[in-house]
């Protein structure tokens, strides 16, 4: 039963260890604004700011350890 | 200095005068490129939701006495935005937000003052309404800062936002570190179990945002963030319940603080067939015993130029609050709740989407797009969701 939870925890802390390693070293390198062509790209965009919110409200009323990202956790709404 | 003070008068009052922003001594980017509108619009658009709930929890009181009540419900979402440049430096966004509820406890209440019917009352259609307004200003190449301010309204519910960020980029824009402040403050009225009202509440909730992110390649993003949310005041609804053990029903009662940490890590990888992966940790703890993991991926293919879809999936496991009871003794602890929203479950999401892009000869860029959501909790919970957008992008 908790076979797979330990192991996808365990797979989540490689992931953030391994995530902040490589953020910190990235942060040696420059990509030369010349070499962004992908960023640009419409499927790289994340800037849709009320699908951000519905999704976010979607999960800061149902459930306990939502919110905190950018914005209260909690508060805003007698839904929460 | 001046356009600080700027900033500060546009923020009180919404608008500033475009000659406001130019700075002396120094060639601007529209003397070098010639002149541009002093005002022009980057976007405006409109997104309806619609959410159908069905599942139970013992907190709902339509239902047995102390058995788990009904939490079916639907919501209409509807949301407007509009994003205007002035000048050079300054950003407008206008946001908002509308929701029409049919909801099985929060008409529980003395509507009109008259006696409450706390289950028939149930399907009754509550509104929501907010306005939020943003005003980002370009300090220099590298600099911006945003200050925001909000207010929401709704039948017993009163609430005002305020927020300011730093973002500060570095090495040639590889590199950004943004500094956010929250800060909400809710005005309600609070119930007794019966459903009368006994004055009213509030609560105040505070939060501190800091987070980096930092191009590894080409084609990889990865950013971190960490969130600290303060909470002090009535921090329940007021009108869940909680099953005794006895025998019937009493109002739930929380801790008038909760101190939140939120921290996560997102990767985002641009794929040679245009395509792009996003993966998401999110690790939660609180003061009140709750854990939280959160786990999320999301990949989107453009299709050809006007057409890009996307599916997406997320796990979110959370341990219950410390006293999550369903047959409360309340000699034995002041704190008691049955809300299943605060009990250890978890949950997953599916969804997929797809947009639309068709350039226009006047009008810039017209999209549309579809999503859909499909939410379930392992105390069977579930919410369907369908999204729909549309609107010019300029």
């Amino acid at each position: 039963m908790f076979e797979w939870k330990t192991k996808l925890f365990a797979s989540a802390a490689l992931f953030v260890v391994g995530g902040v390693q490589a953020t910190l070293l990235g942060g040696c390198a420059v990509v030369p604004q010349n070499h962004r062509a992908a960023f640009a790209e419409p499927v790289m965009r994340d800037d849709d700011a009320l699908d951000a919110h519905r999704k976010r409200k979607l999960y800061t009323t149902r459930e306990a350890a939502a919110g905190g990202d950018g914005k209260t956790a909690g508060g805003g709404c007698s839904c929460q | 200095m001046r356009r600080r003070a700027a900033f500060t008068l546009a923020l009180v009052f919404g608008f500033v005068p475009a000659a406001a922003s130019a700075e002396g001594g120094s060639f601007s980017d529209a003397e070098v490129l010639g002149q541009k509108p002093a005002v022009r619009v980057d976007l405006a658009q409109t997104r309806v939701s619609a959410y159908e709930q069905d599942g139970r929890g013992y907190q709902s009181q339509a239902g047995p006495l102390n058995g788990r009540g009904s939490e079916k419900l639907q919501v209409l979402q509807v949301q407007g935005e509009f994003v205007m440049q002035q000048g050079e430096h300054l950003t407008h966004r206008v946001w908002v937000p509308v929701d029409l509820v049919t909801s099985a406890s929060a008409n529980a209440i003395d509507k009109y003052y008259s006696k409450p019917d706390v289950v028939s009352s149930a399907s009754a259609q509550n509104m929501a309404q907010e306005v939020e307004y943003e005003l980002s200003d370009r300090a220099d190449a590298n600099t911006t800062w945003t200050g925001g301010v909000g207010f929401h309204h709704e039948e017993p519910f009163l609430s005002w936002l305020y927020s300011l960020e730093y973002r500060r980029s570095f090495a040639e824009d590889n590199a950004t570190l943004s500094i956010a402040a929250n800060q909400v403050l809710d005005w309600f009225d609070a119930f007794a179990l019966g459903g009368s009202r006994r004055g009213r509440a509030s609560r105040a909730s505070s939060n501190l945002n800091l987070g980096f992110s930092q191009l590894l390649s080409p084609t990889t993003l990865a950013a971190v963030s960490y969130g600290v949310t303060l909470q002090r005041g009535e921090l329940s609804n007021t009108w869940n319940t909680v099953p005794l053990a006895a025998g019937g029903r009493e109002s739930e009662n929380l801790p008038r603080e909760r101190v939140r940490h939120a921290a996560s890590l997102a990767l985002q990888q641009y794929l040679p067939w245009r395509g792009a992966l996003r993966l998401r940790y999110r690790f939660y703890r609180d003061d009140w015993d709750v854990t939280a993991h959160t786990l999320e991926a999301e990949l989107r293919q453009r299709v050809a130029d006007w057409l890009l879809v996307g599916a997406s999936y997320r796990y979110h496991h959370q341990a219950a609050v410390s006293f999550f009871t369903i047959d409360a003794v309340p000699a034995l602890s002041p704190y008691a709740t049955a809300d299943s929203d605060l009990g250890g479950l978890f949950t997953q999401t599916l969804g997929g989407t797809a947009s639309v892009n068709l350039p226009t000869a006047r009008l810039g860029t017209l999209f549309l797009s579809f999503g859909f959501d499909h939410y379930f909790r392992s105390d069977k919970l579930r919410v369907n969701v369908a999204t729909w957008a549309t609107g010019f992008r300029y």
